[in-house]
């Protein structure tokens, strides 16, 4: 068994839709329903789903960003709502966009002194020659202390994201599609970058992702995702040779491929149906093309099936 | 027999007075029923290159070229008119993002049939506009033809884009990075339909995308850009199995591969050059780690070996090197 | 990327700068004590000796003129400074938080639009009294709902941004991102509507002066001035027409600055 660093236990996020009209009921909409997971201290854990699934609410749970409405969040063995500080310091996000992440009207060493600033680690002094070890680890140069965002390209930019984030020292970084704005050529050397990092700091990543090329990539364990629910958990090489949820076997299978064989695909029919609207039974039910009765009926429970291999289908 | 052949093509861009390159000098053609992909990373030129097909390029940029011919009309010397009969009824587009490019206010299936009647006297539009929207996929169509765009999911909205593009169907359709705002279940729903269509129809395509394994299951021939020049170009297969040119080794040993799962990914080294600072020489020359004397000096011609040709001077000693590592 | 400063803008500038420096020169210099009586010389015209003639009193207009620029910039300032001050703790408040505060405020805001300005000013003053302070306070509040509803917004769109997000995950206080964060990224159309503010409060100024109700006399002021010349129009015209012509100029002044400043900070006209 591996050092827990976050356990987190049957969480669930809901988020009002807005009303029809003044007299109708408020409705919700599903977003985190029921999941549980762990991430040990040094792993990458990947999270890969569609766009509304919910793994970015799981990621802003998961960072003290939203509060949940059920269930516990576990960092070291505290419940995170009750150590704010602790967490702040020690589970840092790196969001998605480069370009909306960074404060344009603020100087590069400004952005990264900020996190030392709030917590008051340092005199001005002190904290300046922080920034700029960091800055020069991350591949930058002194007098980019000076420089603003907009004279940075979206590379640069996210690197000063990650770095900002390192800024406290934390255990646990949540990166939240961290390089799907980046071309191809700048994500290789971002994802290096990341890996560098968490050999030289033994940092744990919860890496949020919709591109499974590089989740496989990057990640140690996947938990995949459908309609607030994890479907499938599992080591990275299980889930991409043996998928046993059809949602992940079809996810794999609707990847553009750019170097193996020519593979047999099996193309989902449908949408991605909105997630709240109570439907019974298994969330995948509608797009399924393997069901069976009690699909429609009940919600298969997220079970281990072999040893680190957690799958939530009737038919596994 | 080409549909679409272009010769010598630039585009540049005014900036303080001075108009720098963003396209610069290139040639292509594209076989009927064919379709050609365009890759290459943000900024390479490949979306202006498909908007100056259909001249919709933005106010400021300056067009030249040797030839535009698509099916024997010289797209150069057509004025505003003669492009609008082209646009829609001959050639037509699709876009990354389906809900920007459509009219939230008018009925998805107005808007379809609208195209029709605007190149066609007829009365059958909306009869034409159920008719495509079945080919593309749609069930329910009457229903959805009286819906408006908000009220469809991204890839219905993309479904119509494309029926709306296919409904005169036009001998060349251009997509720009068709399915880039999609999720990766619905994208295969769309480059299945689109590959379908292109069989059906025998329509032409031009594919743009980012994306070498979309580009893979689609195009039957593909062209690398960068910095608006074209570096190499060749068959698909040819060219992921088996490519010349130092960056397309680089950009597909970037790419995360599960067969080689090792934890360190090949990286280009630097940047690319802004527009103002295109490199003399080979416009790869900066990031280049076989860049030699020449390359400095002047651009590598597009030379061909059969059908795949590569823009680079010393293409067969870096091949050899990188057989001995 | 260069920007183009438009023609606005410089005539603006030149314009506030001009009176600017003849402010700053009153409070040391002014050709005549502004408010020394000389009734044998009342109501001149324009000599040598008083470049724009003599009042009813017999004091130099010109130095009367230049006195009431003070007031003028003054008046201005202060009123703009409340009404930015408190119209961006409301619309921070209101934009950054939302939900029922959000309601609350903005309907209040509401509210006080629905009244025409010049009521409420009047309003105040008749409750507390004439005077330059009174004037300036209701000026001033008079002005904040036009800060808060720019403040709002910009609140509102600027919390939904990422670098917000980024700054709360690290625990930066809401305030500290309200105003060290939020703020350098939406305070320039609060400039523009500041410096179109200025221009409104100079001529509400000049308005309730000429109806006696602002600044009182002896203090110089142009509103005060049109009060006390429209008696004597046909015999001093110049005594009407001064102080008419400095109050239009500042205002012009201050709306070309601020529209060129609006042009500036516009992306599209770059």
């Amino acid at each position: 068994m591996c050092e827990k660093i976050i356990e987190v236990e049957h969480i669930r996020k809901s988020f009002p839709l807005p009303k029809a009209s003044p007299f109708a009921r408020r409705k919700y909409i599903e977003a985190v329903n029921d999941v549980s997971f762990y991430i040990c201290k040094g792993e990458t854990l990947g999270l890969v789903g569609e766009s509304g699934c919910g793994k970015t609410t799981v990621g802003y749970l998961v960072g003290g960003l939203l509060p949940a409405d059920e269930g516990e969040i576990l960092f070291n063995g505290k419940n995170i709502a009750d150590c704010r500080t602790e967490v702040e310091q020690n589970i840092q996000i790196i969001f998605q966009d480069p370009y909306s992440s960074l404060n344009p009207r603020k100087s590069i060493g400004w952005i990264l002194s900020e996190p030392l600033r709030v917590h008051k680690k340092g005199s001005k002094a002190e904290i300046k020659d922080k920034v700029i070890a960091m800055l020069l680890e991350g591949g930058f140069s002194e007098s980019d202390y000076h420089r603003y965002p907009h004279q940075l390209s979206g590379g640069q930019r996210q690197r000063v994201g990650i770095l900002c984030a390192l800024m406290l020292n934390p255990q646990l970084i949540i990166a939240d599609e961290p390089v799907s704005a980046l071309d191809v050529s700048i994500q290789a050397s971002l994802l290096n970058f990341m890996d560098n990092l968490q050999q030289k700091y033994n940092l744990t990543y919860l890496f949020i992702s919709h591109d499974l090329n590089v989740v496989q990539h990057f990640s140690d364990r996947i938990a995949v995702m459908y309609l607030g629910r994890i479907v499938e958990l599992a080591d990275v090489d299980q889930i991409y040779n043996n998928p046993i949820h059809p949602y992940t076997k079809a996810l794999l299978s609707a990847v553009p491929d750019v170097f193996g064989d020519h593979k047999q695909r099996t193309v989902l029919k449908g949408d991605v149906p909105r997630a709240g609207c109570n439907h019974l039974g298994c969330s995948f039910n509608t797009r399924c093309p393997v069901q069976i009765k009690i699909c429609g009926e009940h919600t298969p429970a997220l079970q281990e099936v072999t040893d680190g291999h957690w799958v939530a289908c009737h038919l596994s | 027999m080409a549909i679409l052949s272009v010769k010598n093509l630039s585009i540049s861009f005014p900036i303080d007075k001075q108009y720098y390159q963003a396209v610069d000098r290139i040639s292509f053609s594209l076989s009927e029923g064919k379709i050609l992909g365009i890759v290459g990373e943000s900024g390479c030129g490949k979306s202006l290159t498909a908007l100056s097909i259909i001249k919709l390029l933005p106010p400021k940029a300056l067009l030249t070229a040797d030839q535009i011919c698509f099916n024997g009309t010289d797209i150069l010397a057509a004025d505003e008119h003669g492009m609008r009969e082209l646009r829609g009824n001959d050639i037509s587009m699709i876009f990354q993002e389906p809900m920007t490019s459509l009219n939230p206010l008018i009925k998805v299936g107005k808007q379809i049939a609208e195209t029709v009647t605007l190149h066609q006297k007829t009365n059958n539009a909306a009869k034409e506009a159920l008719e495509i929207m079945k080919q593309v996929g749609l069930n329910n169509v009457e229903d959805i033809y009286n819906q408006y765009p908000h009220q469809l999911s991204g890839g219905m909205r993309q479904r119509i884009m494309i029926a709306m593009a296919m409904v005169l169907k036009p001998r060349l359709l251009i997509a720009d990075e068709p399915t880039t705002a999609l999720d990766v279940t619905i994208q295969a729903q769309i480059l299945d339909l689109m590959k379908q269509l292109n069989r059906k129809f025998g329509t032409a395509i031009i594919f743009i995308s980012h994306d070498l394994g979309v580009i893979r299951q689609m195009c039957d021939e593909v062209i690398v850009m960068y910095m608006g020049n074209i570096i190499e170009v060749a068959g698909t297969e040819e060219l992921l199995f088996n490519p010349q040119h130092p960056y397309t080794i680089g950009l597909l040993a970037a790419i995360p591969n599960p067969s080689r799962k090792k934890k360190s990914l090949f990286t280009i080294a630097g940047r690319v050059p802004g527009i103002t600072e295109r490199p003399a020489g080979c416009s790869f020359a900066t990031r280049c780690g076989f860049v030699t004397e020449p390359c400095l000096r002047s651009k590598p011609p597009l030379v061909y070996q059969q059908s795949h040709g590569v823009s680079c001077f010393n293409y067969q000693d870096i091949k050899r090197e990188i057989k001995d590592v | 990327m260069k920007r183009e400063y438009s023609v606005y803008l410089k005539v603006g500038t030149v314009i506030i700068t001009a009176m600017l420096i003849m402010m700053v020169v009153s409070i040391f210099f002014t050709p005549y004590d502004p408010e020394k009586m000389d009734v044998e010389h009342r109501l001149q015209g324009p000599t040598w000796k008083h470049i724009l003639g003599t009042d009813n009193f017999g004091r130099d207009i010109f130095s009367r003129i230049m006195q009431g620029s003070q007031t003028a910039f003054t008046v201005g300032l202060v009123s703009v400074t409340i009404g930015l001050t408190i119209g961006l703790v409301i619309g921070g408040i209101a934009g950054y938080f939302g939900g029922w505060a959000d309601n609350l405020l903005m309907r209040s805001m509401d509210a006080m639009i629905a009244f025409p300005g010049i009521i409420i000013a009047l309003m105040f003053v008749t409750i507390w009294g004439y005077g330059i302070t009174n004037t300036m306070i209701a000026l001033g509040i008079m002005a904040v709902p036009r800060f808060a509803r720019i403040a709002r917004s910009g609140f509102l769109q600027a919390k939904e941004l990422m670098y917000v997000k980024m700054a709360k995950s690290i625990g930066v206080s809401n305030l500290r991102i309200m105003f060290v964060h939020i703020l350098p990224n939406i305070i320039s159309p609060l400039i523009v509507a500041a410096s179109l503010g200025f221009a409104s409060a100079v001529l509400a100024e000049a308005g309730l002066s000429y109806l006696g109700l602002g600044v009182q006399p002896p203090d110089p002021s142009w509103g005060t001035m049109l009060h006390e010349s429209q008696l004597y129009f046909n015999r001093a015209p110049l005594f009407s027409i001064a102080p008419g012509i400095m109050i239009t100029l500042l205002v012009f002044g201050f709306n070309m600055f601020g529209d060129g400043l609006r042009d500036l900070n516009d992306p599209r006209k770059r």
